[in-house]
């Protein structure tokens, strides 16, 4: 029997878990928590800190300004200091396309979540949202300047999940070409946060 | 290293072959039948799926290479490999790999194998490697179809490779059933004189127990994988080699490249009596050392310094006792023999010796008849009898009842031989107390066992 999409979201879950954790590893770093959840944003936060409360404390003040949003899943990375968010939109569609590239920008403007990625399973994208990926930058590349002059910087990208293998099939689409550049983005984010964190101590 | 590196490493290592050009290099998938287009055209698809959907992006968002294919019906892929490699290239020499050849036949993987620092990047590595040499295919069973195994198919000489490959297996808690190292030892047991022994390395692990730990990223492997377990009346769990209890193996003869050059030195010179003396010679942390020094104990008992069965034309026997002194040297003496007389005794048994544990096998008589039978009934495939040894004699003996072989035996212990028209097979015989002085311990390994030619004064 097919399963549906949402009977694939442990497995996937599972897998960038151990990727990025053994990526993390590879660099020395071993005090990373990753924590995912499946539904609407702010509650699931708030049932992060509540059951981890030592490693998700860093998120109180994200999960108060955050609204509320309905997401496949979302994953918390954290060293109980910083945390990034990384949201994933999980499709099972014979061709995925600009509408659901549209709703993964949508999810990550609104939620000021730094890292998405477009997933679908068994099968690949639309020649059109190919097409615009490969050509335009922008559209997974995208920096916002807040009021006040900060820049939030958005990192999207498209892969495919085989449920045969069990294993990521790389699109070359976005920003995040792979779970691996995914990783030494975000070790390099938490190393020089930590550093700057030092430098102000 | 990162997790998409380390399977990338795997490929390369498993498949990787390197050339003059600058530019490119090629993973080369040696399927074989398993992945021919002609034989199997399904998974020749796969396989090409496999290779343009995972493996072309994988390298393309890594290392920034373009990839192309060939294939031939022979069933052998080649992965092209296009771009700059400079970076590539560092990394490999960086961990001690030489971008030369076919890497598989000289890498040392110790260096990779350190910044594997978890579980996970240990099963990237392993399934980059199973992707390119771990074969399904499904004679890989051991004894019957309830036994499905991977087997990692290494060409070359590299024993240390094959032994960091287990160890790294063994690091996840995934023990390997079985290595067939690529020795005469354990390619040619019975015939010393046969020069086709460099077969390659095969290091088998139970399908289910690789299923659990490591990996395939080819879709192709792992439905056929899926068809494999299919066979599978349970599931097979496996034990750590240090937990085995070693069988006494059978006998095998002294072969007459034990001291090839292409063997490294720590193997060179050894006779080896079981695939895991081999590991304990090695040096291998999980080699089960009591049950070898145990086996070593009783190495007279499963060593033959002749050929244990070598088979031929009579010409072809003659030509080998013409060469060896101590066979041409000998008066035979000629007994034609009923074949149903020698085959009602049990094959524990054995025959002519001096009683004194000393005797031609029947076990191995009975192979030799079955063979000239099969030779003389057109009824082999190279060497070998097709269909079972007591199938080819109850066959001919329903026919031929009085059906005789000629036996020539020698005044002195050494090898008989079973003729039937042009064809004979000569059969060494069992001798421990004579064969046991013929044996020493290496004084640089006290696991490495090495044995002497024996001389007629020996068998005096």
């Amino acid at each position: 029997m097919k399963k549906n999409e949402i009977a694939h979201y442990p497995e996937i879950t599972r897998f960038i878990e151990a990727q990025l954790q053994s990526n993390f590893r590879a660099e020395g770093i071993n005090d990373i928590d990753i924590f995912w959840k499946n539904g609407e944003l702010t509650s699931g936060l708030k049932a992060l800190i509540q059951e981890h409360p030592a490693e998700c404390a860093c998120l109180v003040k994200y999960s108060e300004i955050t609204p509320s949003l309905n997401l496949d899943i979302f994953g918390v990375v954290t060293n109980g200091i910083q945390y990034e968010i990384v949201i994933l939109e999980i499709k099972l569609r014979t061709a995925v396309g600009l509408s659901e590239w549209s709703q993964l920008i949508g999810y990550n403007l609104v939620s000021d979540a730094k890292y998405g990625l477009l997933i679908n399973i068994d099968a690949g994208a639309s020649d059109r949202l190919a097409r615009i990926l490969s050509f335009d930058e922008d559209i997974s590349r995208i920096v916002r300047k807040r009021k006040n002059g900060a820049a939030i910087e958005h990192l999207l990208g498209f892969m495919q999940w085989n449920s045969v293998t069990q294993n990521f099939e790389y699109s070359n689409l976005g920003q995040i070409s792979s779970l691996s550049l995914l990783s030494t983005i975000l070790i390099e984010q938490f190393r020089s946060r930590l550093e700057q964190e030092n430098n102000n101590s | 290293m990162n997790t998409d590196k380390a399977y990338i490493l795997g490929l390369i290592i498993g498949g990787g072959v390197w050339g003059n050009a600058e530019d490119v290099f090629k993973i080369r998938l040696p399927f074989k039948q398993w992945g021919s287009y002609e034989l199997n055209p399904k998974r020749a698809g796969d396989i090409a799926r496999d290779v343009m959907k995972m493996v072309g992006p994988l390298l393309k968002a890594i290392y920034n290479l373009s990839i192309s294919y060939d294939t031939s019906a022979s069933g052998v892929w080649n992965i092209l490999c296009e771009g700059d490699l400079s970076e590539l290239r560092a990394e490999l020499e960086g961990y001690g790999i030489w971008c030369e050849g076919e890497i598989r036949k000289t890498a040392h993987i110790d260096n990779i194998v350190s910044e594997l620092v978890d579980d996970n990047l240990k099963r990237r590595f392993l399934a980059g490697l199973a992707d390119t040499i771990g074969s399904t295919k499904r004679s890989h069973r051991r004894f019957n179809d309830n036994k499905q195994m991977v087997s990692f198919e290494i060409s070359g000489f590299g024993f240390h490779f094959v032994c960091s490959l287990c160890r790294l297996l063994h690091s996840i808690g995934c023990y390997p059933d079985q290595i067939l190292w690529n020795h005469p030892n354990f390619h040619c047991g019975n015939n010393p004189y046969d020069k086709k022994w460099k077969k390659g390395f095969k290091l088998r692990v139970y399908l289910d127990q690789y299923e659990k730990f490591g990996a395939f990223a080819f879709v192709s492997k792992v439905l056929s994988l899926k068809e494999n377990q299919i066979l599978e009346a349970d599931r097979n769990v496996a034990v750590p080699c240090d937990k085995r209890v070693m069988k006494t193996p059978s006998v095998t003869c002294v072969h007459c490249d034990e001291n090839s050059e292409l063997l490294p030195e720590v193997i060179r010179g050894g006779h080896y009596l079981h695939n895991r003396h081999v590991c304990a010679v090695l040096g291998c942390e999980h080699a089960p050392y009591d049950e070898v020094k145990k086996l070593m104990s009783k190495a007279e008992y499963c060593i033959n310094p002749f050929p244990v069965l070598t088979k031929g034309t009579e010409r072809e026997i003659k030509k080998i006792i013409e060469l060896e002194p101590i066979l041409k040297n000998r008066t035979y003496e000629k007994m034609d023999v009923k074949i149903a007389d020698l085959y009602k005794h049990s094959e524990e048994e054995s025959i002519w010796g001096d009683g004194d544990e000393a005797g031609y096998p029947f076990s191995k008589i009975i192979l030799a008849i079955a063979y000239v039978i099969a030779a003389k009934t057109g009824q082999v495939n190279g060497l070998r009898p097709k269909g079972s040894k007591d199938r080819i004699i109850h066959d001919y003996l329903e026919k031929f009842s009085d059906g005789q072989v000629t036996i020539w035996l020698p005044e002195l212990m050494t090898p008989l031989v079973v003729q039937m028209d042009r064809y004979a097979a000569m059969v060494g015989p069992d001798n421990p107390k004579i064969y046991k002085k013929l044996i020493q311990i290496s004084d640089e390994n006290e696991y490495k066992l090495t044995v002497r030619s024996i001389t007629e004064e020996d068998l005096k």
